[in-house]
């Protein structure tokens, strides 16, 4: 025990005496966290609190046209830029607003044509018409392919391909509306010239509310934790973070061997593994501070950069597992990194370089479930995915200490099968 | 009588990234309070085989008995009697000469005031008064090899070896380093060193070995050597007439 003290002493004053070593613990990890969660905090939030710029050219303004402009508009998803057709000029606007997106002013360009509700009204007005009259339609749609209204989307190159699908589908469903109605207007005054009374006319109120989403996030308790941008990436940069002790741990080791006192210690009368233990120890505390650190971070610091705190009501038995079990996965591939590379270069490349593949496999950047089929199969390997799965279990799901469990068991074998190749590697070395 | 503490049998051994050993068939003998100089161009095998008395190198074949321990068998119980200074500055740069030597002695198991105590003997017997608390990093090459030193003394071991002790220090470390591995061995410390200088080792040691490509060239006193080897009482001119005179590196 006396021995392990030492050990620890030794390591603990070697720590706090390297300063850029400290820096990379600890600064570094918050400028991530911070910098991350507020690039990523526009991802996170409801699509309602993000402003897509789009042009619009409204050249129907009937019907059609205004109600998909007043369905844009109360989506609030979008920042309306308004180009008025000018008379016959319609060709010189639609030309401005193409320019527009094309200066990437706007993401995206809409250009609704001139009597495209009167079209569409014409259409639906002949279809049922003959529907009445008993006449076939040549096709299951109430408009013809021929004539179809042709409202044209431009899209800047550089705009992300979700934000077209927003648009497309939020047309779609007003023009579907607007359709739906025009269909129930003709309908009824159709059948109102066949019947001795009239119909009521469509009520644009009388369908609004009969379908209501409700968003819910099930965990597996009670709690109901909302995902945001600081509880998806306190955790998983904070996994990262832990993982990147491999650059000072590796060199520590390597520059114990190169500069000659772990030399000494060889010759010395004690089980190697004491020095080994000692290392761990502190860097497994490194760990625990650095979440510590980021977890505090998250709940007062993110914040006041306009972040969602990061909420805590979480099992906390649960949580002190999953991190020690990382801390110890990073710890023993550190000893791994530390053993096997030549010189303190070569593991601070090769470290961080697979400590980011690791995270880009992990799902620490990209969430995994939008990866490539062969990719998500992958991920199985990285044990900063079994890290970020357990954080993900106790911060998003309400997970307790039996939902974590296989993956920290998981980890724990990560460690102590690293720190095993590297004990065999040294006693191959030696003979 | 003067007791055998080290005997070496046949001692061969090989590194895995040479074909040829490193050290072939050697037998050598150190007896108590010898202070033993291991001398030899560049390559000879010295360090090799002093590794091998530390326990850091596996043997390929042959027996090594240390005080009656089998150099393998009973390595562990073979590191408390021996103090291994070796040729690099094998201490941690960030750590004050202090915290260096407390944390090795602790590891050799010393108690605080025992410890404490010694540090504080050595500290003072090798000039060390005023820098207890600066770092290795900012001390003098012969402060630092001065520490590196006492380092391997804290358990007062039976046997010390030393790698090439006295390389880069002035004048006056040397002096002083010397002066003290005398001193120790007056005080019943056998000592195996090896060294360049061939003057210093002639001065210092009362038997020597000299090596070459693996093997012993010859093994005696210092004495009866320069007057078998040489015609000028020179043990620099026993080792060029047994070495010769090409470049090994």
């Amino acid at each position: 025990m006396r021995k392990f003290l030492a050990c620890l002493i030794k390591e603990y004053l070697l720590l706090i005496r390297d300063k850029t070593g400290l820096i990379l613990l600890f600064v570094m990890p918050l400028a991530l966290v911070l910098l991350i969660t507020l690039i990523q905090d526009n991802t996170f939030k409801t699509i309602k609190e993000s402003s897509i710029s789009l042009s619009v050219l409204n050249d129907d303004n009937d019907s059609l046209g205004n109600s998909i402009m007043s369905g844009l508009n109360r989506s609030g998803i979008f920042n309306i830029v308004h180009f008025q057709p000018n008379g016959s000029n319609t060709e010189e606007s639609l030309q401005k607003l193409k320019m527009n997106v094309a200066e990437g002013k706007s993401q995206i360009g809409l250009y609704i044509p001139k009597y495209s509700t009167e079209v569409l009204k014409r259409q639906i007005s002949v279809q049922i018409k003959n529907s009445i009259k008993g006449k076939q339609s040549k096709s299951n749609s109430f408009i013809q392919t021929e004539n179809r209204i042709k409202i044209a989307l431009f899209l800047d190159p550089a705009a992300k391909l979700s934000f077209k699908q927003t648009v497309v589908s939020t047309i779609q469903s007003y023009a579907v509306s607007i359709e739906n109605k025009l269909i129930y207007n003709i309908f009824t005054d159709e059948i109102g010239k066949i019947l001795p009374f009239s119909l009521p006319k469509f009520e644009e109120s009388s369908f609004d509310e009969l379908l209501k989403i409700e968003e819910h996030y099930p965990s597996l308790n009670t709690n109901e934790i909302l995902p945001n941008s600081t509880q998806h990436n306190v955790p998983a940069w904070t996994l990262f973070a832990i993982f990147f002790i491999v650059i000072p741990l590796s060199g520590n080791m390597i520059r114990e061997r190169d500069e000659g006192s772990g030399l000494r210690l060889k010759t010395m009368p004690f089980p190697h593994f004491i020095v080994l233990s000692g290392k761990i120890a502190i860097y497994l505390s490194v760990c625990l501070l650095q979440f510590s650190m980021l977890f505090l971070a998250g709940k007062f610091i993110l914040p006041l950069f306009g972040l969602p705190a990061l909420q805590i009501n979480v099992d906390f038995v649960a949580l002190f597992i999953i991190v020690v079990s990382s801390g110890l996965a990073a710890a023993g591939y550190s000893v791994l990194i530390g053993t096997l590379a030549g010189t303190q270069e070569q593991a601070a490349i090769f470290g961080s370089v697979s400590v980011m593949m690791f995270a880009a496999i992990g799902g620490i950047w990209v969430p995994t479930y939008i990866m490539p089929p062969i990719m998500r199969k992958l991920c199985i390997i990285s044990p900063l995915n079994w890290g970020l799965e357990g954080f993900y279990d106790v911060f998003l799901r309400s997970g307790s200490v039996k939902t974590i469990v296989m993956l920290s068991v998981l980890l724990i074998a990560f460690s102590i099968l690293t720190i095993s190749i590297s004990y065999i590697y040294n006693r191959i070395k030696r003979q | 009588m003067i007791n055998k503490i080290i005997d070496i049998n046949n001692l061969s051994i090989s590194y895995r990234s040479s074909s040829s050993p490193a050290v072939r068939n050697i037998c050598l003998s150190i007896f108590e309070k010898d202070i033993f100089g291991l001398l030899g161009p560049n390559g000879a095998g010295k360090t090799t085989t002093i590794s091998h008395l530390c326990g850091l190198i596996k043997k390929k074949s042959g027996n090594v008995n240390i005080f009656g321990l089998d150099s393998e068998n009973d390595i562990e119980k073979i590191k408390k009697i021996i103090g291994f200074v070796p040729q690099e500055i094998a201490l941690y740069k960030e750590l004050t000469a202090w915290e260096n030597l407390s944390f090795f002695g602790k590891i050799y198991g010393l108690q605080n005031n025992v410890l404490n105590e010694r540090i504080n003997f050595y500290l003072n017997l090798f000039g060390f008064q005023t820098a207890l608390k600066k770092k290795v990093n900012e001390f003098s090459g012969g402060m630092k090899r001065r520490l590196n030193l006492i380092a391997g003394l804290l358990h007062t071991p039976e046997i010390l070896i030393l790698d090439e002790p006295t390389v880069g220090v002035d004048v006056q470390s040397k002096g002083l380093i010397l002066n003290n591995l005398k001193e120790l061995n007056r005080n019943g410390m056998t000592i195996i060193y090896t060294s360049h200088d061939l003057e210093e080792a002639q001065l210092l040691c009362n038997r020597i070995a000299i090596m070459d490509s693996g093997k012993i060239l010859c093994e005696g006193e210092t004495s009866e050597l320069t007057f078998k080897y040489s015609y000028n009482n020179s043990l620099e001119t026993v080792f060029l007439n047994l070495t010769g005179r090409s470049v090994r590196d």
